[in-house]
């Protein structure tokens, strides 16, 4: 073989110079700052750094300037696939949001067993019928589920408590069952319920049915039942006996839970996780109480969004010290901000998007024909605020629903990037609008952020989850996995 | 076993062809007379008559006398050849040389020696020379390969330097083998010519891979490990080009001391920009061609990348990338990687070293390359 | 465009619930001091007067709740925004052409994305 000649690295160094692509920057903590870029990339760097980055006199051997080129917030005259490449990922971003509703969410009843002090839509009294949702109704919604686009469909039965009316639930199971048999999308069924009226019958239906049920666990027995009170007490009895009997029936991953943040649970974090743990469950989500329905009338001012976001951050280190055990546990929340971050997908969680995902990400069917763009719009007109109403099923076609002014007004004035604050807020490409957030609390769906409880949270857990992915690599390593 | 696929030591028993030529070898004399015009009959025992009709005959043992045009008896580094195999005899030289073997896996066709990039560690330096004449041969020698072949590897130097001619021989491969996987070594430049991309897209090959390599997420280390200005930008072009057509296409990494540092950056740049490809190996350095001439430069010891490669794996996969590691032996791999370990070496020039013969995972390893288990990881050590 | 710290040598003095702080306008643009007002409009109300030579006094107006050091504070970090306000303001000059310009081809025919 001839001798080859190889040339020296300097040989193919880019030539002197850079210039930025489009960037948003802030502050990150008291240390360090953080840029990211239309697509959901970032780089954490100091201030000194930042500056001479925008300053374009960032020198080109150091690691932060091969960061801030490989992901594509400055570029050199040598190489231009920068642009390709964030061209296609503008385009697949888009292409998410645009790919239409896939959450179809029936209320088939408002009667309820429990009567929850934070409880989100007006209880009812168990026997009064009034408050079901009749079979036309849920037919006509069901064609309505079948005219989106969406390749899956997950429809979420709720109430109330929607055991309550086991026939509707039954019948629109079927029914979706056999219209999809034209249809063939991926389509999925979550129960949500209490549990308390988890029966043999209902068990063997879901099994035949592969429907999944979702419920309520808010920790220890006695910050469950004192929050979750029933005739007869004992919710938290009946709820375990119903996880264990799911599981038994159905199997292991067939049960979720979900908890609600009250002033009582704030101090006792620590409890709740391990009450997830001790029943097996490798998901929980701390949430805030939102600000409709009853909470917003009793609870909700009892807490700061501070308070919450301190509970938080005590929750996270706890689970993640149960993950360093080696007891797979992932905080929802957290999760969810993780895909934003790192899934090429995002996540389509919908009230984390940007333009909202009202009627885009779900579809509420109330149990009256009245159709929300999502459920917090539907408590809202609980609250008598009719904002996110779209329509009715007597009345409006699939195409006047959403085209709605319901609809398109808060898509449009939401659309994060013309939003005050927003438009240059580095957090923009992982956070999301909840117009519905902004109308209770603010009475107006875009909201003015300095004063928003939504906008607080929502920079709180960001800097806090970025920090611990740049600062702690064994929290970074644990983190990554929940994506 | 190793064999030799390219071996002088034909020796001529009868008058032959005086150009070389391509046919496919039986062990049926039989055969329908209309069917032996383009088979080489293959005797192995003591040949009495000579069935007509055959394009030349091998013999393993010597013949009589009288035998028919292009008979030729076969020395010792022969003795692989076995019916459907197909070869390119050439009676000057006195050389026959193996294009296909039916029963190997995977074959690979190199079509061109030539390429626009000089890779510190190409396993096949590229010679600059006029060699169009591999290309006719393989077209000759698709038509006779069985269709039930599992998979045909393309390589060179940069076969898409063929240009046009790529796109008719993958039409050929389409045409004469439906069913034959088929593997293309590229490095993706010339696939940012959008046109040349469609082409290939509408070959509609029913089972295509185009494997490029890319080695860092910033375009001057990329360009100066293929040592080509501008290249970074091409390859990633061409992958898009390639995916917009719909082509499968594989990225392949390989790991040298050249390309390490930068392997989980690169990895995140991968899952972030190319999520759509189709597969990602990270690959061992094959310790032949440049990367034997530079190996002191280029080494460097598995057992010292494990982190950087444990975090790239990762994050590849977590983007839910089909991800593989290759040429790698499994003692040398971090545990949580060895569901990503592939046997990716190819049987003929694969080996094990003597302290695998005591090893009980050695079924599952992959061993290494003949080339390089004179180099080996500290880290060698049999699981017990 | 090197941005020296603009509230070093500036000492703020907290009176009748208000902080007058001076902008100078060569270093910062209108656009800039409106947006930082915003952002601070949790922590106080920044009435914004008119530019006399080449500077612009703000009124950084505070609730009565408000004590002296969290005030100070405010102004400080006032001004902290304000630096960062103008880069971002610098930056988007910058690249407000380039963005138009990725998007026009992100949704241009020919981009449209692999497929896998
Ligand atoms: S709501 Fe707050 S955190 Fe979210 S983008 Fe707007 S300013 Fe940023
Ligand atoms: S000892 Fe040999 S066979 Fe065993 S894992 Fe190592 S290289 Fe493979």
């Amino acid at each position: 073989m001839a001798r080859a000649v190889f040339h020296p690295r300097s040989a193919y160094a880019p030539s002197a110079g850079y210039r930025l692509l489009p960037l948003r920057f802030g502050r990150l903590d008291e240390h360090a700052y953080i840029v990211t870029n239309d697509v959901g990339e970032y780089v954490r760097l100091a201030r000194d750094e930042l500056v001479a980055f925008l300053e374009r006199r960032l020198d080109s051997d150091t690691s932060v300037y091969k960061a801030l080129k490989s992901r594509h917030f400055l570029y050199e005259n040598d190489s231009s696939v920068a642009f390709d490449l964030l061209a296609l990922k503008y385009r697949s971003r888009a292409e998410r949001v645009a790919a239409f509703t896939g959450l179809h969410i029936f209320v088939v009843t408002l009667r309820c067993d429990h009567s929850c002090q934070y409880c989100q839509v007006s209880r009812q009294s168990e026997d009064s019928t009034a408050f079901d949702m009749t079979v036309e109704h849920a037919d006509k919604a069901l064609d309505l589920v079948f005219r989106s686009p969406n390749e899956h469909i997950k429809i979420e039965l709720q109430g109330g408590e929607p055991l309550l009316n086991f026939p509707l639930v039954c019948h629109i199971v079927e029914r979706a069952r056999k219209l999809n048999e034209d249809h063939r999308r991926d389509l999925q069924f979550v129960i949500t319920s209490n549990l308390s009226r988890l029966s043999d019958d209902v068990l063997s239906f879901c099994k035949e049915h592969g429907v999944y049920l979702s419920t309520s666990l808010d920790g220890p027995a006695d910050l469950h039942d004192g929050q979750r009170p029933t005739r007869g007490g004992g919710s938290h009895r009946k709820t375990v006996e119903g996880i264990h009997r799911v599981r038994e029936v159905l199997g292991l991953d067939r049960i979720s839970a979900l908890m609600t943040t009250t002033p009582r649970s704030l101090s006792r974090v620590d409890e709740i996780i391990d009450e997830y743990v001790r029943l097996g469950f490798h998901g929980i989500f701390l949430r805030s109480l939102s600000p409709y329905g009853f909470a917003a009338r009793s609870l909700v001012k009892r807490y700061g969004v501070e308070d919450w976001l301190d509970f938080y951050k005590r929750g996270l280190s706890h689970i993640l010290r149960i993950n360093a055990g080696g007891y797979f546990l992932r905080e929802e929340f957290t999760t969810i901000l993780l895909q934003k971050m790192f899934s090429p997908l995002g996540s389509g969680y919908v009230d984390l998007q940007s333009p909202a995902g009202v009627g885009i990400g779900a579809l509420v069917y109330n149990y009256d024909g009245a159709v929300y763009a999502s459920d917090e719009g539907r408590m809202l007109a609980e609250m008598g605020d009719q904002t996110f109403r779209l329509g009715h099923l007597d009345e409006h076609s699939y195409e006047e629903l959403l085209t709605s002014e319901a609809l398109l007004a808060p898509l449009g004035e939401t659309i994060l990037e013309g939003m005050p604050m927003c438009a240059d807020c580095p957090f923009l490409p992982y956070c999301g609008a909840d117009p519905v957030f902004h109308r209770a609390t603010q009475g107006d769906a875009v909201g003015h952020k300095a004063f928003s409880a939504f906008c607080t949270k929502q920079m709180g857990v960001l800097r806090h989850v970025i920090g611990l992915l740049e600062t702690d690599a064994e929290a970074r390593d644990i983190l990554l996995r929940w994506v | 076993m190793l064999v030799k696929l390219s071996a002088r030591g034909l020796r001529a028993l009868s008058e032959t062809s005086r150009a070389p030529f391509v046919a496919r070898i039986t062990e049926t004399p039989a055969l329908p007379e209309a069917a032996r015009s383009k088979l080489l009959l293959l005797l192995s025992g003591e040949a009495s008559d000579f069935p007509p009709g055959f394009r030349g005959y091998l013999l393993r043992q010597a013949a009589r006398p009288l035998a028919p045009k292009d008979t030729y008896l076969l020395g010792a580094d022969h003795t692989y050849l076995r019916d459907g195999d197909v070869v390119r005899i050439d009676p000057v030289r006195g050389t026959v040389s193996a294009l296909y073997r039916a029963n190997s896996r995977s074959n690979t066709f190199l079509v061109t020696e030539r390429c626009d990039n000089f890779c510190v560690m190409c396993s096949q330096p590229p010679k600059d020379h006029d060699d169009g004449w591999l290309v006719d041969d393989i077209e000759r020698a698709i038509p006779l390969i069985s269709p039930d072949a599992t998979e045909i590897g393309i390589t060179g130097g940069e076969p898409a330097l063929l240009g046009e001619r790529l796109v008719r021989l993958l039409v050929l491969l389409r045409e004469h083998l439906p069913r034959t996987g088929v593997h293309v070594l590229s490095n993706g430049r010339r696939f940012s010519d959008a046109g040349f991309a469609r082409a290939v897209g509408d070959v509609r090959h029913p089972d295509l891979m185009i494997g490029i390599p890319l080695y860092s997420d910033l375009a001057e280390e990329h360009d100066y490990v293929v040592q080509a200005k501008g290249a970074f930008d091409e390859t990633v072009r061409g992958i898009l080009n390639l995916k917009r057509r719909r082509v499968r296409v594989e990225l392949r990494f390989v790991i040298h001391r050249e390309t390490v540092e930068r392997m989980p950056e690169f990895a995140r740049f991968v899952a972030k920009n190319l999520t759509f490809l189709d597969h990602v190996a990270l690959m061992g350095l094959e310790h032949v061609g440049f990367a034997r001439t530079n190996l002191e430069a280029l080494w460097i010891d598995p057992v010292d990348y494990q982190r950087p490669l444990r975090e790239a794996v990762l994050t590849l996969d977590r983007a839910g990338m089909a991800t593989s590691i290759y040429n790698h032996q499994l003692c040398v791999l971090d545990p949580t990687l060895h569901r990503f370990a592939r046997k990716s070496i190819s049987d003929w020039k694969n080996v094990y070293v003597e302290v695998c013969q005591t090893c009980r995972r050695k079924e599952e390893c992959g061993g290494f390359f003949t080339s390089s288990a004179v180099k080996r990881s500290r880290g060698i050590s049999p699981y017990g | 465009m090197r941005a020296e710290d603009p509230g070093a040598d500036a000492p703020f003095v907290f009176r009748d619930g208000c902080i007058g702080v001076t902008v100078d306008v060569r270093a910062y643009r209108l656009s800039a001091v409106q947006k930082t007002a915003y952002r601070l409009a949790a922590k106080c109300t920044a009435i914004i007067g008119e530019v006399r030579e080449h500077s612009l006094v703000v009124t950084l107006t505070f609730s009565p709740t408000t004590g002296e050091r969290e005030a100070l504070e405010t102004a400080r970090l006032f001004f902290q925004e304000l630096l960062d306000q103008e880069l971002r303001e610098k930056v988007g000059e910058q690249t407000a052409s380039l963005r138009a310009l990725i998007l026009a081809h992100a949704f241009s025919r020919t981009s449209l994305p692999p497929r896998g």
